[in-house]
Formats: structure tokens, sequence, C-alpha cells
């Protein structure tokens, strides 16, 4: 007898855990897939909420007329905060972005000084997921939202996971998850990557054109944009500072880590390469400017006579001197030697006065690719 | 009921909340954040080793000399360590719940499940502190394996960040929370020698500063870490876009079981120093006065920042006291702990 108070205060402990008591039905949510965040003529934000119906098998409840199995929302305000209280308003269930997926920023408000200050905002957002996938839009923020469909007989969510592993895979987007860029924005290392997306409709879809032709989806959606992923963006203490295009974003890609494959051609003769090892990054201090080092070793997995061996490598050195230098004009070093560099300090103090930013800047680069024989 | 608590248990018990305190307050708690924060565990768990050993000294088989001064300077400082645990399980619960439940209703299952757990006393939390250090390294071995890919060794570096200044600081506020938890040598039975506490506390030192360091090897060291707020930092440990999301049950087990030992230690302790200062108090009314207190505590416990700071000279003063002989007028010994 004397257990039953003891069972009562223990129940009773369970009603109050957090997890149980108010708890949110499913069907009273509204769950966002993909949220874009754009920016309007007159320096307002834009929110579009991509969110799925719950309901039968995404069918309207009227005679079962089928329809979109997702439902757009929009809404603007000055602030985050207050453009998310309005999307709050137009959208007929409870808010939920504890299941982003991924979240898409126009290149016009990545680009503004004021973005660091959105991204600290948003990642203190309650219960939203920061983990979610990152992408900066060349084109319409919205658009590209509303163009994000489901292949027929998946959802959404895994479509666009596997879409973003798949491009990162191959090096056209760098893996990007907003709580990177949120941690790295406030760092004194390399700058951050974030993949660059755009809807194939878009006149300013440039990088599109290295692995897609515009016109190549035609024949199977001639009247529908669709999503697309490629490039990637570099920022700088939270601002965008440089597109790169798909080709140098394969490159990036293998500095980085994220993929390891690239396939060259060569007048016309595809020849595939295999990254071995890690590439070796190191940092010449004592010259004056430093001296930044690249050393990577490929495998061709095509049989290559020695002088295209050689030719090979010396086009990739070209190609990865070019990717540093534009990268040094704009002041930005997304390729990993400032952890390298920082190696040599015992404090942030001395460190952060050896200002590498401007140190890099005025770098020496050294790049050597060796091609080993093909298997 | 007498709060007591026997040798074995109490190590325990020391090892898995200095850990867990060592770690909570330089990387979560502190005014700041910095890659000297592991070098700033070693030396906190080296600072209160003298204050261990102090209290240790003093304290004689069948004889004890603890003032009761001495109990209750460590009382408050092991309360306000109660309070700083107790805040911390409640915004971290309050980080993770689903919905905007209100700071009370967090609170409640935390204050209740240690009242329970310091409700059987000393032993009892001692020896589920043992559990839980064998546990521990399993649960961790499996984060880390799980994680090694994403850990990014080079982010250490400069590898002592913030500089001597910082980590001096560091050191000394987290040197407070650890020279409390020393607290049960005032009054512990069987073999309290002092070189085994502070073996615990060695080893509690190495374990936190190891833990900083895979910590800092997860996230690249923020440029200006003085303005980072306190959700950034633990979104930056439970949550932070590195760790997959199956680690997250692991990881939270990890922080919330590690949290809760601490807490109850702290509880448990204070409730055992109070029954040693107020006589012929009943030892369930001690616990309850101590968990009352850690939770209306939690709410000033920002406030008390500076006090933070000064917490283990406090400490270390109250034991170099108890080796004096405190006598009266009379030349009668005066400052017993029964």
């Amino acid at each position: 007898m004397r257990r039953i108070p003891l069972i009562a205060l223990l129940l009773a402990a369970c009603v109050a855990l957090s997890g149980c008591a108010f708890r949110p039905e499913v069907e009273n949510q509204a769950y966002v897939l993909v949220l874009g965040i754009g920016e309007l003529a007159d320096g307002q934000l834009e929110l579009t909420a991509k969110i799925p119906r719950i309901g039968e098998s995404g069918k309207d409840e009227k005679e079962g007329e089928a329809s979109s199995p997702y439902q757009t929302f929009s809404a603007r305000g000055s602030t985050w905060s207050n453009a998310l209280e309005n999307l709050q308003w137009v959208t007929p269930r409870e808010l939920n972005l504890s299941h982003l997926k991924l979240m898409v920023v126009s290149e016009v408000l990545a680009s503004d000084g004021q973005f660091p200050r959105l991204i600290r905002e948003i990642s203190e957002t309650p219960h939203l997921y920061t983990t979610a996938h990152f992408a900066v839009c060349d084109s319409d923020v919205a658009a590209f939202v509303q163009a994000q469909l489901p292949v027929i007989g998946t959802r959404l969510s895994s479509d666009i996971d596997a879409a973003m592993r798949h491009y990162a895979a191959h090096g056209y987007i760098p893996e990007s998850l907003f709580a990177e860029l949120y941690y790295a924005t406030g760092s004194y290392y390399s700058d951050p990557v974030a993949a660059r997306c755009f809807t194939d409709g878009d006149e300013n879809a440039e990088p599109a054109a290295l692995i897609v032709s515009p016109n190549a989806f035609a024949a199977d959606a001639p009247e529908e944009v669709s999503p697309r992923f490629g490039g990637c963006t570099v920022f700088r203490r939270g601002v965008l500072a440089l597109s790169l295009g798909v080709r140098e974003t394969q490159l990036l890609s293998l500095v980085l880590g994220s993929s390891d494959t690239l396939d060259l051609n060569r007048d016309g003769v595809p020849c595939a390469l295999r990254l071995e090892g890690r590439p070796k990054l190191e940092v010449d201090q004592q010259d004056d400017p430093v001296t930044v080092r690249l050393e990577m070793r490929f495998s061709c997995l095509n049989s290559l006579e020695s002088a295209e061996s050689q030719a090979v490598s010396e086009q990739l050195a070209r190609e990865y001197e070019a990717l540093i230098h534009s990268c040094q004009a704009a002041g930005v070093e997304p390729f990993g030697f400032a952890s390298v560099a920082a190696r040599r300090f015992l404090t942030d103090a001395k460190w952060i006065v050896f200002d590498w930013p401007a140190r890099f800047a005025q770098a020496n680069a050294e790049v050597r690719i060796a091609i080993l024989p093909g298997v | 009921m007498k709060l007591s608590v026997s040798a074995t248990p109490a190590r325990a018990a020391l090892c898995a909340s200095v850990a867990a305190r060592l770690f909570l307050s330089l990387m979560l708690d502190g005014p700041t954040t910095h890659n000297g924060a592991w070098f700033s565990a070693l030396l906190a768990g080296t600072a209160a080793m003298p204050v261990a050993f102090l209290l240790g000294r003093g304290r004689r088989p069948n004889s004890p000399r603890a003032s009761r001064l001495t109990m209750a300077v460590f009382m408050l400082a092991v309360a306000l360590d109660a309070a700083e645990a107790m805040r911390c399980v409640t915004r971290s619960a309050g980080f993770l719940a689903l919905d905007d439940t209100r700071p009370l209703f967090l609170l409640l299952p935390v204050a209740l499940a240690t009242l329970w757990c310091v409700g059987k006393n000393g032993d009892a939390t001692g020896y589920a502190a043992s559990v839980w250090i064998r546990i521990f390294p399993l649960l961790l071995a499996l984060v880390l394996l799980m994680q090694a890919r994403h850990l990014r060794p080079r982010w250490i570096f400069p590898l002592f960040g913030g500089g001597g200044g910082a980590i001096g600081l560091g050191a000394m506020r987290a040197a407070g929370g650890a020279a409390s938890l020393c607290g049960a040598l005032l009054f512990q039975e069987g073999d309290g020698r002092p070189s085994r506490t502070v073996g615990a506390l060695a080893i509690a030192a190495a374990v936190a500063a190891l833990l900083i360091v895979f910590q800092l090897m997860m996230l690249p060291t923020p440029l200006n870490a003085d303005s980072l707020s306190w959700i950034y930092r633990l979104d930056g440990l439970i949550t932070n876009g590195r760790a997959p999301l199956y680690l997250q049950l692991p990881m939270m087990l990890l922080w919330f079981a590690a949290l809760l030992h601490l807490l109850a230690w702290d509880c448990f302790l204070s409730a055992a120093l109070l029954q040693r200062c107020v006589p012929h108090i009943n030892g369930r009314l001690c616990v309850l006065i101590a968990v009352l207190a850690a939770a209306l505590l939690t709410g000033i416990s920002d406030h008390l920042e500076p006090l933070f700071r000064w917490r283990w000279a406090a400490l270390l003063a109250a034991a170099a006291l108890n080796l004096l002989p405190l006598r009266t007028r009379g030349g009668r010994v005066c400052a017993e702990s029964h």
C-alpha cells in the first residue's frame, strides 16, 4: 500500500513530461519541407513554404478529384520574425519547421550585408531544423519552391535528399547544410560554401549549360519549369562573395572531400579520374607573401599514354590555379588552407593578428597534380 | 533518516559529476568558449585537488573535525551548483521540447526525479553513478565511431585558444564547481583517503578534457565566442548539423544522464551538509529543502556569475579553515560535525 503514492507520483511525473503534455497532433501540423526566402524590391522578406497535404492520398475531399499532394504558401514581412508570423497566419494549420528539408535563399538576399543577422535569427528560431540542406537560388525563389514536386511514387522529402546526395557525390554541388553555414559564418577558418540552384526555364540559369541543356527535358515536361542544382557560392563572414560554376565546384568538391571522381573530356575522348587519398594542403608561412600548396593524386580509369597523363595533369593544375586566383580576387578562401595555417599558432590573438584572409589574397599558389597509371 | 554515503560510491559520484561539471562550465555555462578549454579542464581538476586533500586531512576516523563553517560554505557552493545544473537540464529540455512548454512543466519532472533519487540516500546516488560510469564509455564510443568521418582535428588549433587569461579564468570558474563536489569528504564513511579522491578528480578532469577536444573537433571555432548565446552552444553540442539524426538519441542520453547524475550528487551533498549544519533535522526534509532550493535558485543563477569566479578560492579557504582546531574559551573543541 505504501507504494501507491509513489506510483501516483511517477504517473503524475509522466504526465508532466514535456514530450507528452500538450502533444501536437500530426493532423494539425503544417510541416514545411521546403522554405524559400527571398527579398522583394521594397526590402521586405518573402517566405514561400512547401507543405504536404494531410489527407487521403493527396486527393481533394470533393469527389476524389486528384490534386497536388503539396500546397505552397507565401507571406512577406519586414523582418524574419514578422514574415514568419505572417506565414503562420496564412497557413491553415500550425506551422512546423522541425522537418525542414531544404532552405533556399535568393542570391540578392545572400549578397546583402544584413544576411549574417538573418542567418542568426533563422538558426535561433525555436524548433527549426537547422540541419536542412541549404542552397542559394539564382532565379526566382518562389518559382523554385513552387517547382519542387516529387517524382511519382516518392515523397518530396526523400526526393530532395536523394537529389542533394546525388549532385554532391558527383561534385556538381558541395555538401551544403544550413547548420554548416551557420557555424562557419562566425568562424576564423576557411569560408563556407553553399549549393546553387535555379529553375531550368530561367535566363540566369547559366551553370545548367554544363550539365544539361535547358531544353533537354522539354520532351518530358514541356510546360513545367524544373528545379535544378549546380554550382556553388562562397560566403565571406556570412555574405555571398563569389559564385562558382559547376566545373569549378567539381574541382572544389574534390579538395573539400565531398566527391572523389572527375570526368574530363580531352578532344572528345572521355577520361575518368578518381582521387587517390586525401588532397594535401600546405601553407609555407616563411615566405612573404605566403605560399599555399595543393597536391592531389588521381588514378585514371581509362588507359592513358604517358604524354596524355602529363597533359591531363597540366590541364588540371591550370584549372586549379585559375580557381585559386578567382577566390583570391574575391577575397575568399574555401579550400581549407586556413586550418592548416592555424596549426602554427598557439593562441587566437596571434592567429587573428596574422590576418589570414589578407595573407591568402596575396599568396603564391602552387598546384601539383599527379596522374597514376590506370587500372 | 540520516544522510550518509560510503567512500566507494562517493568516489564514483564525484568522478561522474566532476567530468560533467567541467564540461558544462567550460563549453556551455561559462561566459566564453575557446580552443584552450581542454587545458582549463585539466587545470580546474588540478586546482580542485588541494581542496580535496585539505578536506581529507581534516577528517579523522571516529573524530571528524569538520567545522560547521566549512560545511556551511560547501553547502552554499554545492546548492549554487545544483541550481546551475537544474537550470541547464531545464533549458536543454526546453530546447528539445516539441511545444512551447512552460518552464515549470520542464522543471517539475527533473525535480521529482532528483527528489526520488536523492531520497534513496547517498549510496544509491553513488552506485547509480558507478553504473553510469560503465555505460558512458560504450555510448561515447558509439557516438565517436559513427561520427569519426565528421570530426576535424584541424579545428582544435590554435591549441591554447583565448590564451593564458581566458584559460585561467575558465579554470578558476570550473574549479569552483569541481571543488564543491568534493564536499562528501566532510562526512563520508569508510576509507576516505584523499589520494583516492584526488585520483577520481584526475580521471574526471582527463575525461572532461577529452570530451572538450572531441567537441572542438565537431564545430569550427567561432571568431567572437563571447557573444554566443546559450542556444548556439547547446545546438552546437546536440543538433549541430554534423551529427546524423540516428546519433541524436545516444547523444541525448549522454547529455541528460550526465546532467542528472551531476544534479543528484549536488542535491545529495547540499542536503547531507544541511543535516550536519542544523542538528536534529530529518534527512528527508533536508532532501526536500535541497531540491526546492535548487529549483528556486534556478531563476537567479544567471545573476550570480561573479560569485562563480570566486567560489574556488572560498572553498579552498574553507577547507583550510577545517584544519584549524577551533576552540571555545574553555578550551573544548566546538566545531564537531556530529
